[in-house]
């Protein structure tokens, strides 16, 4: 590029008339060319200052691409969840209707006052030991669930942090 | 949307979101936070994105609305987001390195120096970055004035570097 055209183009640019081509090429003679006149050392200057200011710092690229990962995980995190609290009250439900079935049905059928048959114990020591049994296995699953539970806990506070390390940066 | 087409498309915007946070901001540390909320709300509302014509155009007005709300709060401090930008570990630096960062410095400090509208124009326009038109939109200046400003800060600064050098 002859010294004619650059004047041309660094005309343009300072009367704030320049294209984006014709920055384009007055960046490339700047940064790549061997000898620079000293009349165009201010405006090399200038060139590669307005190149460097404002430019988004190394690295936020990848930090936002973290930043999306992380959301991403806590939202599969947070379905999750709810499927595991729903599964416990089922089966509170379930245990609890078992419970009242074998409490109310030695009752209902002496209340008839006739013999019957009854899908439940007259053995109330039976029954205890049936009951106990049912409140057995709903400990069981709600231990399980209560892990499941604490487990979805921590991985959301690790979550957590992370993102609280990534806004403290 | 997926993660990874939400990445493919919207991530490339990032330095151009960060320029006009930064120009209007003025401080890097609350422009990346800004930049993060702009992701953010990108990504709650993925799947309605998918019609929008002009993502390039719609980010870049979320991150000018995100950054006058900012602008609007309490949070902001004007004294303190010119004089934090210009960090520099000295001690780390070869000398080479360390004369190019001087003179990155001294130019950035004369920006600063320039009124606000002139200001927020170059840091806007840098080279090559933002378009007039985006410029426009951004600053609710016409292309006239925005124009006019971009050669008198221009100017500016290549008179002060002269005068430097002199």
């Amino acid at each position: 590029m002859n010294e004619k055209k650059i004047e041309q183009l660094l005309d343009s640019f300072y009367k704030g008339c320049s294209t984006d081509e014709e920055e384009q090429l007055l960046i490339t003679y700047f940064t790549t060319s061997e000898v620079i006149p000293a009349k165009w050392q201010s405006d090399r200057k200038l060139f590669l200052s307005l190149a460097e200011h404002a430019k988004a710092s190394e690295g936020l690229e990848d930090r936002l691409e973290s930043f999306i990962d992380q959301l991403k995980k806590q939202e599969n995190k947070k379905s999750a969840a709810p499927i595991g609290r729903s599964f416990l009250y089922w089966i509170g439900g379930v245990a609890a209707a078992i419970f009242l079935c074998l409490m109310l049905i030695p009752t209902i059928s002496n209340q008839h006052g006739e013999e019957y048959v009854a899908d439940s114990f007259t053995d109330p020591v039976e029954a205890a030991l049936v009951a106990q049994e049912a409140l057995l296995l709903l400990s069981e699953n709600l231990n399980k669930g209560m892990d499941q539970m604490n487990e979805a806990g921590k991985e959301i506070k690790n979550a957590n942090q992370i993102i609280n390390k990534y806004l403290k940066d | 949307m997926e993660a990874e087409s939400f990445k493919k498309q919207f991530l490339p915007y990032h330095a151009k979101l960060y320029r006009i946070a930064f120009a209007l901001i003025e401080n890097k540390a609350d422009a990346e936070d800004i930049v993060q909320e702009v992701y953010y709300k990108l990504w709650t509302k993925r799947d309605e994105l998918a019609s929008i014509q002009k993502p390039e155009a719609f980010c870049v007005t979320l991150v000018r609305n995100l950054c006058l709300d900012y602008l609007r709060s309490p949070k902001y401090n004007p004294k303190e987001a010119l004089s934090e930008n210009i960090q520099v570990e000295k001690e780390l630096l070869p000398d080479r390195q360390l004369e190019e960062q001087d003179k990155l410095s001294q130019i950035c400090k004369l920006i600063e120096q320039l009124p606000e509208n002139q200001r927020q124009v170059i840091t806007l326009r840098g080279l090559n970055d933002c378009s007039l038109e985006e410029i426009e939109d951004i600053t609710g200046l016409s292309a006239a004035n925005v124009r006019v400003l971009l050669s008198r800060a221009r100017k500016m600064i290549r008179e002060q570097l002269n005068k430097v050098q002199l």
